[in-house]
Protein backbone atom coordinates (compact mmCIF):
# COMPACT_ATOMS: atom_id res chain seq x y z
CA UNK A 1 0.00 0.00 0.00
CA UNK A 2 1.16 3.20 -0.79
CA UNK A 3 2.52 5.44 1.69
CA UNK A 4 -0.10 8.21 1.92
CA UNK A 5 -2.81 5.90 1.81
CA UNK A 6 -1.56 4.24 4.97
CA UNK A 7 -1.08 8.12 6.61
CA UNK A 8 -5.00 8.60 5.51
CA UNK A 9 -5.74 5.35 6.82
CA UNK A 10 -3.70 6.18 10.37
CA UNK A 11 -5.25 9.76 10.51
CA UNK A 12 -8.91 7.74 10.34
CA UNK A 13 -7.94 5.18 13.43
CA UNK A 14 -6.08 8.36 15.28
CA UNK A 15 -8.94 10.72 14.52
CA UNK A 16 -6.54 13.54 12.92
CA UNK A 17 -9.17 15.56 11.83
CA UNK A 18 -7.24 18.62 11.43
CA UNK A 19 -4.74 16.65 9.23
CA UNK A 20 -6.97 14.76 6.87
CA UNK A 21 -7.81 17.15 4.39
CA UNK A 22 -4.21 17.91 3.55
CA UNK A 23 -3.54 14.20 3.48
CA UNK A 24 -6.23 13.25 1.34
CA UNK A 25 -5.38 16.49 -0.87
CA UNK A 26 -1.65 15.43 -1.36
CA UNK A 27 -2.88 11.51 -2.27
CA UNK A 28 -5.27 12.93 -5.17
CA UNK A 29 -2.21 15.42 -6.06
CA UNK A 30 -0.12 12.15 -6.65
CA UNK A 31 -3.07 10.80 -9.00
CA UNK A 32 -4.08 8.24 -6.56
CA UNK A 33 -7.67 7.87 -7.32
CA UNK A 34 -11.04 9.07 -4.81
CA UNK A 35 -12.35 5.50 -5.05
CA UNK A 36 -9.02 3.86 -4.33
CA UNK A 37 -8.44 6.18 -1.29
CA UNK A 38 -12.08 5.51 0.06
CA UNK A 39 -11.81 1.58 -0.67
CA UNK A 40 -8.29 1.47 0.85
CA UNK A 41 -7.83 3.99 3.57
CA UNK A 42 -10.72 5.17 4.80
CA UNK A 43 -12.64 2.08 5.21
CA UNK A 44 -10.13 -0.14 6.30
CA UNK A 45 -9.70 2.83 8.69
CA UNK A 46 -12.77 2.62 10.05
CA UNK A 47 -12.62 -1.23 10.51
CA UNK A 48 -9.69 -0.65 12.51
CA UNK A 49 -11.75 1.93 14.61
CA UNK A 50 -14.83 -0.96 14.87
CA UNK A 51 -12.40 -3.91 16.05
CA UNK A 52 -11.01 -1.72 18.82
CA UNK A 53 -14.24 -0.42 19.86
CA UNK A 54 -15.68 -3.65 19.90
CA UNK A 55 -12.88 -4.78 21.95
CA UNK A 56 -13.74 -1.87 24.63
CA UNK A 57 -10.13 -0.13 23.75
CA UNK A 58 -11.89 2.63 22.89
CA UNK A 59 -15.05 4.53 23.17
CA UNK A 60 -18.09 6.48 21.79
CA UNK A 61 -16.38 9.53 21.72
CA UNK A 62 -13.26 8.56 19.96
CA UNK A 63 -15.76 6.69 17.69
CA UNK A 64 -17.57 9.73 17.24
CA UNK A 65 -13.96 11.65 16.18
CA UNK A 66 -12.78 8.88 13.82
CA UNK A 67 -16.00 9.53 12.17
CA UNK A 68 -15.63 13.67 11.69
CA UNK A 69 -12.02 12.43 10.34
CA UNK A 70 -13.58 10.44 7.93
CA UNK A 71 -16.63 12.89 6.90
CA UNK A 72 -13.75 16.08 6.48
CA UNK A 73 -12.03 13.30 3.84
CA UNK A 74 -14.84 12.20 2.19
CA UNK A 75 -16.27 15.60 1.92
CA UNK A 76 -13.32 16.64 -0.62
CA UNK A 77 -13.23 13.39 -2.18
CA UNK A 78 -16.94 13.70 -3.34
CA UNK A 79 -16.64 15.83 -6.64
CA UNK A 80 -14.21 13.33 -7.85
CA UNK A 81 -16.27 10.19 -6.89
CA UNK A 82 -18.95 11.76 -9.02
CA UNK A 83 -17.52 13.00 -11.33
CA UNK A 84 -15.38 9.18 -12.54
CA UNK A 85 -19.17 8.89 -13.34
CA UNK A 86 -19.50 5.78 -11.26
CA UNK A 87 -23.10 4.52 -11.28
CA UNK A 88 -24.42 3.92 -8.10
CA UNK A 89 -24.09 0.64 -6.93
CA UNK A 90 -27.36 0.21 -5.03
CA UNK A 91 -29.96 2.09 -3.34
CA UNK A 92 -30.42 1.18 0.41
CA UNK A 93 -32.90 2.66 3.03
CA UNK A 94 -31.31 3.16 6.70
CA UNK A 95 -33.31 4.03 10.10
CA UNK A 96 -33.26 2.80 13.72
CA UNK A 97 -36.37 1.27 14.45
CA UNK A 98 -39.22 2.24 16.58
CA UNK A 99 -38.36 3.35 19.86
CA UNK A 100 -34.47 3.93 18.93
CA UNK A 101 -32.84 7.07 19.16
CA UNK A 102 -29.76 5.77 19.43
CA UNK A 103 -28.12 6.66 15.59
CA UNK A 104 -24.26 6.88 16.07
CA UNK A 105 -23.62 3.53 14.41
CA UNK A 106 -26.15 4.03 11.83
CA UNK A 107 -24.90 7.35 10.70
CA UNK A 108 -21.69 5.65 11.06
CA UNK A 109 -22.93 3.09 8.49
CA UNK A 110 -24.53 6.05 6.11
CA UNK A 111 -20.77 7.61 5.51
CA UNK A 112 -19.44 4.47 4.78
CA UNK A 113 -22.13 3.04 2.29
CA UNK A 114 -21.86 6.23 0.66
CA UNK A 115 -18.07 6.77 0.17
CA UNK A 116 -18.50 2.91 -0.90
CA UNK A 117 -20.55 3.92 -3.92
CA UNK A 118 -24.10 3.65 -2.49
CA UNK A 119 -27.08 5.25 -2.56
CA UNK A 120 -28.34 5.99 0.90
CA UNK A 121 -32.13 7.04 2.09
CA UNK A 122 -31.49 8.15 5.90
CA UNK A 123 -35.12 7.92 7.85
CA UNK A 124 -33.73 8.78 10.52
CA UNK A 125 -34.63 7.31 14.21
CA UNK A 126 -37.81 6.22 15.74
CA UNK A 127 -39.17 4.80 12.62
CA UNK A 128 -42.33 2.85 12.68
CA UNK A 129 -42.75 -0.08 11.12
CA UNK A 130 -45.65 1.56 8.38
CA UNK A 131 -43.89 4.71 7.31
CA UNK A 132 -41.17 2.38 6.68
CA UNK A 133 -43.10 -0.13 4.70
CA UNK A 134 -44.48 2.94 2.42
CA UNK A 135 -41.11 4.21 1.95
CA UNK A 136 -39.60 0.89 0.89
CA UNK A 137 -42.79 0.41 -1.40
CA UNK A 138 -42.02 4.11 -2.62
CA UNK A 139 -38.26 3.86 -3.08
CA UNK A 140 -38.35 0.34 -4.19
CA UNK A 141 -34.50 -0.30 -2.63
CA UNK A 142 -31.85 -3.14 -3.28
CA UNK A 143 -31.50 -3.14 0.87
CA UNK A 144 -33.02 -1.63 3.94
CA UNK A 145 -31.06 -1.70 6.60
CA UNK A 146 -31.97 -1.36 10.11
CA UNK A 147 -30.51 -0.21 13.11
CA UNK A 148 -31.02 -0.62 17.30
CA UNK A 149 -28.75 -0.50 20.34
CA UNK A 150 -30.89 -1.32 23.07
CA UNK A 151 -31.95 -4.80 23.51
CA UNK A 152 -35.78 -3.50 24.09
CA UNK A 153 -35.97 -1.81 20.83
CA UNK A 154 -34.79 -5.27 18.67
CA UNK A 155 -38.31 -7.18 18.38
CA UNK A 156 -38.66 -4.04 16.32
CA UNK A 157 -36.65 -5.78 13.69
CA UNK A 158 -38.70 -8.83 13.48
CA UNK A 159 -41.86 -6.89 13.35
CA UNK A 160 -40.45 -5.07 9.70
CA UNK A 161 -39.47 -8.07 8.74
CA UNK A 162 -42.81 -9.58 9.30
CA UNK A 163 -44.70 -6.43 7.63
CA UNK A 164 -42.39 -7.03 4.96
CA UNK A 165 -43.68 -10.47 4.24
CA UNK A 166 -47.66 -9.26 4.96
CA UNK A 167 -47.36 -6.96 1.70
CA UNK A 168 -45.76 -9.59 -0.57
CA UNK A 169 -42.47 -7.24 -0.73
CA UNK A 170 -40.02 -9.53 1.30
CA UNK A 171 -38.69 -10.95 -1.82
CA UNK A 172 -38.12 -7.31 -3.40
CA UNK A 173 -35.56 -6.20 -0.58
CA UNK A 174 -32.96 -7.70 1.17
CA UNK A 175 -32.66 -7.01 4.75
CA UNK A 176 -29.35 -6.49 6.90
CA UNK A 177 -29.82 -5.60 10.49
CA UNK A 178 -26.85 -3.91 12.96
CA UNK A 179 -26.27 -2.71 16.59
CA UNK A 180 -24.35 -3.12 19.66
CA UNK A 181 -27.06 -6.59 20.79
CA UNK A 182 -27.64 -8.14 17.86
CA UNK A 183 -25.27 -11.11 16.31
CA UNK A 184 -25.56 -13.70 13.79
CA UNK A 185 -28.02 -15.91 15.85
CA UNK A 186 -30.72 -12.89 16.07
CA UNK A 187 -30.64 -12.12 12.72
CA UNK A 188 -31.27 -16.12 11.26
CA UNK A 189 -34.06 -16.27 13.99
CA UNK A 190 -35.48 -12.94 12.51
CA UNK A 191 -34.67 -13.90 8.82
CA UNK A 192 -32.47 -11.30 8.38
CA UNK A 193 -30.52 -11.71 5.21
CA UNK A 194 -27.78 -10.27 6.99
CA UNK A 195 -26.16 -8.85 9.57
CA UNK A 196 -23.06 -6.48 9.68
CA UNK A 197 -20.82 -6.44 13.17
CA UNK A 198 -19.54 -2.82 12.10
CA UNK A 199 -20.12 -0.31 9.87
CA UNK A 200 -17.08 -2.00 7.74
CA UNK A 201 -18.82 -5.25 7.90
CA UNK A 202 -22.13 -3.16 7.00
CA UNK A 203 -20.71 -2.31 3.51
CA UNK A 204 -19.16 -5.73 2.68
CA UNK A 205 -22.68 -7.62 3.39
CA UNK A 206 -24.63 -4.49 1.14
CA UNK A 207 -22.10 -5.76 -1.47
CA UNK A 208 -23.10 -9.04 -1.20
CA UNK A 209 -26.32 -8.38 -0.65
CA UNK A 210 -26.80 -6.45 -4.07
CA UNK A 211 -24.17 -7.98 -6.33
CA UNK A 212 -25.35 -11.78 -4.80
CA UNK B 1 -49.83 -16.28 39.57
CA UNK B 2 -47.27 -18.52 39.39
CA UNK B 3 -44.47 -18.76 41.24
CA UNK B 4 -40.90 -20.47 40.93
CA UNK B 5 -39.14 -20.67 44.27
CA UNK B 6 -40.81 -19.36 47.29
CA UNK B 7 -37.16 -18.80 49.30
CA UNK B 8 -38.18 -18.88 52.61
CA UNK B 9 -34.86 -18.88 55.05
CA UNK B 10 -33.04 -20.25 52.25
CA UNK B 11 -29.28 -19.34 52.15
CA UNK B 12 -28.66 -16.78 48.61
CA UNK B 13 -26.38 -15.08 47.16
CA UNK B 14 -27.12 -11.91 45.70
CA UNK B 15 -24.59 -10.92 42.87
CA UNK B 16 -25.43 -7.71 41.79
CA UNK B 17 -24.21 -4.21 40.12
CA UNK B 18 -22.87 -1.39 42.50
CA UNK B 19 -25.44 0.76 41.32
CA UNK B 20 -28.33 -0.85 43.22
CA UNK B 21 -26.24 -1.63 46.92
CA UNK B 22 -28.06 0.91 48.54
CA UNK B 23 -31.31 -0.31 47.71
CA UNK B 24 -31.00 -4.03 48.59
CA UNK B 25 -28.73 -3.37 51.49
CA UNK B 26 -31.94 -1.02 52.39
CA UNK B 27 -34.07 -4.76 52.02
CA UNK B 28 -31.53 -7.56 53.06
CA UNK B 29 -31.16 -5.69 56.51
CA UNK B 30 -30.75 -7.81 59.39
CA UNK B 31 -31.45 -11.00 57.09
CA UNK B 32 -29.19 -13.34 58.10
CA UNK B 33 -29.61 -16.12 55.22
CA UNK B 34 -28.77 -13.74 52.93
CA UNK B 35 -25.17 -12.47 51.07
CA UNK B 36 -24.74 -9.65 48.56
CA UNK B 37 -21.51 -8.76 46.54
CA UNK B 38 -21.31 -6.25 44.34
CA UNK B 39 -19.25 -6.04 41.09
CA UNK B 40 -18.26 -2.41 39.72
CA UNK B 41 -20.79 -0.59 37.88
CA UNK B 42 -18.28 -0.04 34.89
CA UNK B 43 -19.28 -2.99 33.51
CA UNK B 44 -22.13 -1.29 32.46
CA UNK B 45 -19.66 0.66 29.72
CA UNK B 46 -18.22 -3.20 28.62
CA UNK B 47 -20.71 -5.34 28.55
CA UNK B 48 -18.22 -8.26 26.63
CA UNK B 49 -16.51 -8.03 30.32
CA UNK B 50 -19.49 -8.95 32.62
CA UNK B 51 -20.51 -12.32 32.15
CA UNK B 52 -16.98 -13.73 32.64
CA UNK B 53 -16.57 -11.44 36.27
CA UNK B 54 -20.30 -12.59 37.00
CA UNK B 55 -19.38 -16.34 36.32
CA UNK B 56 -16.67 -15.85 38.89
CA UNK B 57 -18.75 -15.23 41.74
CA UNK B 58 -21.35 -17.82 40.38
CA UNK B 59 -18.62 -20.62 40.53
CA UNK B 60 -17.51 -19.49 44.38
CA UNK B 61 -20.32 -18.90 45.66
CA UNK B 62 -22.51 -21.70 44.61
CA UNK B 63 -21.88 -24.38 46.80
CA UNK B 64 -22.35 -22.47 49.89
CA UNK B 65 -26.00 -21.00 49.31
CA UNK B 66 -29.41 -22.46 48.09
CA UNK B 67 -29.55 -20.53 45.25
CA UNK B 68 -27.85 -17.85 43.50
CA UNK B 69 -30.28 -14.25 42.55
CA UNK B 70 -28.60 -12.11 40.32
CA UNK B 71 -28.91 -7.67 40.55
CA UNK B 72 -28.71 -7.39 36.62
CA UNK B 73 -30.86 -6.54 33.47
CA UNK B 74 -29.94 -8.20 30.70
CA UNK B 75 -27.57 -5.57 30.17
CA UNK B 76 -26.93 -4.91 26.40
CA UNK B 77 -26.61 -8.93 26.69
CA UNK B 78 -23.75 -8.26 29.22
CA UNK B 79 -25.17 -11.62 31.41
CA UNK B 80 -25.57 -14.09 28.19
CA UNK B 81 -23.28 -16.96 28.94
CA UNK B 82 -23.52 -17.30 32.53
CA UNK B 83 -23.84 -20.43 33.64
CA UNK B 84 -25.77 -21.84 36.91
CA UNK B 85 -23.80 -25.06 38.15
CA UNK B 86 -25.48 -26.67 40.95
CA UNK B 87 -27.47 -24.55 42.54
CA UNK B 88 -30.41 -22.26 40.55
CA UNK B 89 -29.67 -18.68 39.11
CA UNK B 90 -32.60 -16.72 39.52
CA UNK B 91 -32.66 -13.67 37.03
CA UNK B 92 -35.26 -10.45 36.66
CA UNK B 93 -36.73 -10.44 33.56
CA UNK B 94 -35.83 -6.90 32.99
CA UNK B 95 -33.98 -5.89 29.94
CA UNK B 96 -32.16 -2.77 32.12
CA UNK B 97 -31.68 -1.76 35.43
CA UNK B 98 -33.96 0.53 35.64
CA UNK B 99 -37.03 -1.63 35.61
CA UNK B 100 -36.16 -2.76 38.87
CA UNK B 101 -36.04 1.09 39.91
CA UNK B 102 -39.17 1.67 38.59
CA UNK B 103 -40.98 -0.97 39.99
CA UNK B 104 -41.07 -4.28 37.55
CA UNK B 105 -40.20 -4.91 34.18
CA UNK B 106 -43.50 -4.09 32.63
CA UNK B 107 -42.98 -0.79 34.59
CA UNK B 108 -39.48 -0.13 32.38
CA UNK B 109 -41.44 -1.05 28.94
CA UNK B 110 -44.32 0.92 29.31
CA UNK B 111 -42.29 3.93 30.57
CA UNK B 112 -40.23 3.42 27.42
CA UNK B 113 -42.70 2.91 25.02
CA UNK B 114 -44.40 6.49 26.42
CA UNK B 115 -40.76 7.95 26.44
CA UNK B 116 -38.41 6.68 24.51
CA UNK B 117 -36.51 9.57 25.00
CA UNK B 118 -35.60 9.26 28.52
CA UNK B 119 -32.25 9.24 30.17
CA UNK B 120 -33.34 7.89 33.70
CA UNK B 121 -31.11 8.46 36.63
CA UNK B 122 -31.31 7.00 40.25
CA UNK B 123 -29.47 8.00 43.62
CA UNK B 124 -27.24 5.38 42.84
CA UNK B 125 -25.76 6.55 39.13
CA UNK B 126 -25.23 10.10 40.49
CA UNK B 127 -23.30 8.68 43.70
CA UNK B 128 -21.16 6.85 41.74
CA UNK B 129 -20.75 9.77 39.59
CA UNK B 130 -22.54 8.80 36.69
CA UNK B 131 -24.53 11.35 34.84
CA UNK B 132 -24.00 12.75 31.96
CA UNK B 133 -22.49 15.79 33.13
CA UNK B 134 -20.18 13.88 35.34
CA UNK B 135 -19.31 11.49 33.10
CA UNK B 136 -17.82 14.15 30.64
CA UNK B 137 -15.71 15.43 33.94
CA UNK B 138 -14.76 12.47 35.51
CA UNK B 139 -14.43 10.39 32.46
CA UNK B 140 -14.10 11.98 29.07
CA UNK B 141 -12.65 15.48 29.85
CA UNK B 142 -9.15 13.63 31.00
CA UNK B 143 -9.42 11.54 28.00
CA UNK B 144 -10.32 13.82 25.04
CA UNK B 145 -10.07 17.30 26.70
CA UNK B 146 -12.73 19.95 27.06
CA UNK B 147 -13.60 20.55 23.89
CA UNK B 148 -14.26 16.99 22.02
CA UNK B 149 -15.69 15.73 25.86
CA UNK B 150 -18.80 17.99 25.56
CA UNK B 151 -19.06 17.57 21.85
CA UNK B 152 -19.06 13.88 22.08
CA UNK B 153 -21.46 13.86 25.29
CA UNK B 154 -23.98 16.13 23.16
CA UNK B 155 -23.73 14.33 20.32
CA UNK B 156 -24.20 10.70 21.97
CA UNK B 157 -27.10 12.22 23.83
CA UNK B 158 -28.85 14.74 20.92
CA UNK B 159 -32.05 12.78 20.64
CA UNK B 160 -32.56 12.19 24.09
CA UNK B 161 -35.70 14.59 25.60
CA UNK B 162 -36.17 14.03 29.27
CA UNK B 163 -33.62 13.44 32.21
CA UNK B 164 -35.78 11.26 34.46
CA UNK B 165 -34.87 10.83 38.27
CA UNK B 166 -36.46 8.00 39.72
CA UNK B 167 -37.07 8.30 43.53
CA UNK B 168 -36.22 4.96 44.97
CA UNK B 169 -36.80 5.83 48.50
CA UNK B 170 -33.48 5.40 50.14
CA UNK B 171 -31.88 9.11 50.19
CA UNK B 172 -31.98 12.02 50.64
CA UNK B 173 -33.33 13.21 47.23
CA UNK B 174 -32.52 17.18 47.64
CA UNK B 175 -28.64 17.02 45.98
CA UNK B 176 -30.02 14.27 43.48
CA UNK B 177 -32.47 16.41 42.03
CA UNK B 178 -30.08 19.45 41.82
CA UNK B 179 -27.78 17.60 39.89
CA UNK B 180 -30.32 16.01 37.95
CA UNK B 181 -31.29 19.72 36.97
CA UNK B 182 -28.59 20.69 35.95
CA UNK B 183 -28.06 17.90 33.69
CA UNK B 184 -31.54 18.95 32.18
CA UNK B 185 -30.78 22.36 31.94
CA UNK B 186 -27.25 21.52 30.01
CA UNK B 187 -28.12 19.44 27.94
CA UNK B 188 -31.33 21.53 26.76
CA UNK B 189 -33.61 18.14 28.57
CA UNK B 190 -36.98 18.38 30.36
CA UNK B 191 -37.05 16.82 33.68
CA UNK B 192 -38.97 15.04 35.42
CA UNK B 193 -39.60 12.80 38.88
CA UNK B 194 -40.38 9.69 39.07
CA UNK B 195 -41.42 8.12 42.78
CA UNK B 196 -41.52 4.63 41.66
CA UNK B 197 -42.39 1.38 43.77
CA UNK B 198 -38.62 0.33 43.74
CA UNK B 199 -38.75 -1.27 47.32
CA UNK B 200 -41.32 -3.73 46.14
CA UNK B 201 -39.23 -4.94 43.61
CA UNK B 202 -36.16 -5.24 45.79
CA UNK B 203 -37.94 -7.08 48.66
CA UNK B 204 -39.05 -9.69 45.94
CA UNK B 205 -35.54 -9.75 44.32
CA UNK B 206 -33.82 -10.30 47.74
CA UNK B 207 -36.44 -12.32 50.13
CA UNK B 208 -38.85 -14.00 47.01
CA UNK B 209 -40.78 -15.77 46.21
CA UNK B 210 -40.38 -14.81 42.39
CA UNK B 211 -43.78 -14.70 39.96
CA UNK B 212 -42.67 -16.24 36.40
CA UNK B 213 -43.88 -12.93 35.06
CA UNK B 214 -40.94 -11.18 36.60
CA UNK B 215 -37.71 -13.83 37.02
CA UNK B 216 -37.20 -17.05 35.01
CA UNK B 217 -34.81 -19.64 36.68
CA UNK B 218 -31.81 -20.81 35.36
CA UNK B 219 -31.23 -24.52 36.12
CA UNK B 220 -27.76 -26.26 36.97
CA UNK B 221 -26.17 -26.38 33.55
CA UNK B 222 -28.70 -24.33 31.83
CA UNK B 223 -27.15 -20.77 30.50
CA UNK B 224 -28.50 -17.32 30.08
CA UNK B 225 -29.60 -16.78 26.54
CA UNK B 226 -30.48 -13.72 24.97
CA UNK B 227 -34.02 -15.33 23.45
CA UNK B 228 -35.29 -15.51 27.05
CA UNK B 229 -36.12 -11.87 27.50
CA UNK B 230 -38.53 -12.22 23.79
Amino acid sequence: MSEQLDKIKEAIVGGQHNEIEALVQAALDATLAADQIVNQAMIPGMDVVGRKFSNNEIFVPEMLVAAVTMNKGLALLKPFLQQSGAESKGRIIMCTVKGDLHDIGKNLVIMMLEGAGFEVLDMGVDINVDSLIATVKEIKPDVLGLSALLTTTLPEMAKVIEALEANNIRDEVKVMIGGAPVDAAFSDKIGADGYGRDAAEAVQIARQLITG
Amino acid sequence: MRIHIIAEKQKAAIIACEIMRAEIEAVALGLDHIETRYLDQGLHRTPARMAGRIQELVDRLDNRVDRIVLGYGLCSNGIVGVQARTRDIVVPLCHDCIGFFLGSPQAYLDDFKARPGSYYLTPGWIVEKKDPLSIIEQDYVPRYGRKTAEWAKKEELKHYTHIVLVDTGVDDLEPMRRIARKNADYFGMEYLEIKARSKEFFIKLVRGPYPEEEFFLVRPGETIRQGIYF
